[in-house]
């Protein structure tokens, strides 16, 4: 029953920021003189030489922060043997 | 709270000098944060776990707050203003490939390690009296966060190879080892 509220208000409060997100001025995107299509916009950036090292960093970046963060509230749970209250805490104060 | 607290700060610093440079101050952070997980248990959780865990939080958070606005800016300052929606929706898709494989790797870590337990004690022995203590008591998840802090150290390397534009980072790049002035 309390995680079900708990889902349920982190829904709702997901919907007053979708509501949120919309009411924000949206200016139109310049449109691409060349009229590509989907597949061809999605390989653009792979195929800008100055952009590439920003994948190898992001993917890099990426993969090294959720190597080891899913498993910090495993941790502070079944290793240290903290409550579920405390360890939302710690959580929250990381955020 | 550390990421709402820490956010302006980072932006400031990314003004006055680049983006590159919050990276390169926020990932040794966050390897350090890695690390500090290793000496919450020594074997078991000591007096000192609730305040490391505290400052281990506290240090992922400011870090973590960093790295979004970094890694948000240096894309938008590298993409073609045509296509800059693009272009950043593709790094969040690589990003979050990575992102996926990565907590898969960490479970087959963990599970590797699990029987595993490498642990430094320190000890004295009298004639009246023996005394001994852990240094360090690494077993199972604490081998994924050792591995985490080892590779922030290739993150910090592959950041060499970002060519930000108007970035003014030579002031303190020598500051945080591993960057190097770009063209």
């Amino acid at each position: 029953m309390a995680y079900g509220v708990s889902f349920a208000f982190g829904l709702a409060l997901g919907l007053l920021g979708i509501a949120a997100i919309a009411s924000l001025p949206d200016p139109p995107l310049a449109a691409d003189p060349e009229r590509r299509g989907l597949g061809s916009l999605l390989t653009l950036p792979f195929k800008d030489r100055r952009f590439r090292p920003v994948f190898i960093f992001v993917s890099c970046w990426s993969f090294v922060n959720h190597l080891a963060t899913p498993f910090f509230i495993v941790y502070m749970l079944g290793q240290l043997h903290l409550s579920l209250g405390t360890t939302m805490l710690f959580t929250a104060l990381s955020q | 709270m550390t990421q709402v607290c820490f956010a302006g700060r980072w932006g400031r610093l990314a003004d006055r000098y680049s983006s590159r440079v919050v990276m390169a101050a926020c990932i040794p952070f966050i390897r350090w944060a890695n690390a500090g997980w290793l000496f919450l248990r020594l074997p078991e959780p000591h007096v000192f776990t609730l305040p490391l865990l505290a400052a281990i939080q506290v240090a992922t958070g400011m870090a973590m707050s960093g790295m979004r606005l970094a890694v948000a800016n240096v894309t938008l300052k590298l993409s073609p203003s045509t296509h800059a929606h693009i272009y950043a929706g593709v790094v969040d898709i690589v990003a979050g490939l990575a992102g996926a494989i990565a907590p898969i790797a960490g479970g087959w870590l963990a599970d590797f390690f699990i029987q595993q337990h490498f642990e430094v004690i320190v000890s004295w022995t009298g004639p009246l009296q023996s005394m001994g203590f852990h240094v360090l008591s690494i077993q199972g998840l604490n081998f994924v966060f050792l591995i985490a802090a080892f590779c922030g150290a290739i993150t910090l390397q592959c950041l060499n190879l970002i060519d930000e534009p108007g970035g003014q980072s030579q002031g303190l790049d020598a500051t945080y080892r591993g960057v190097q002035p770009t063209g």
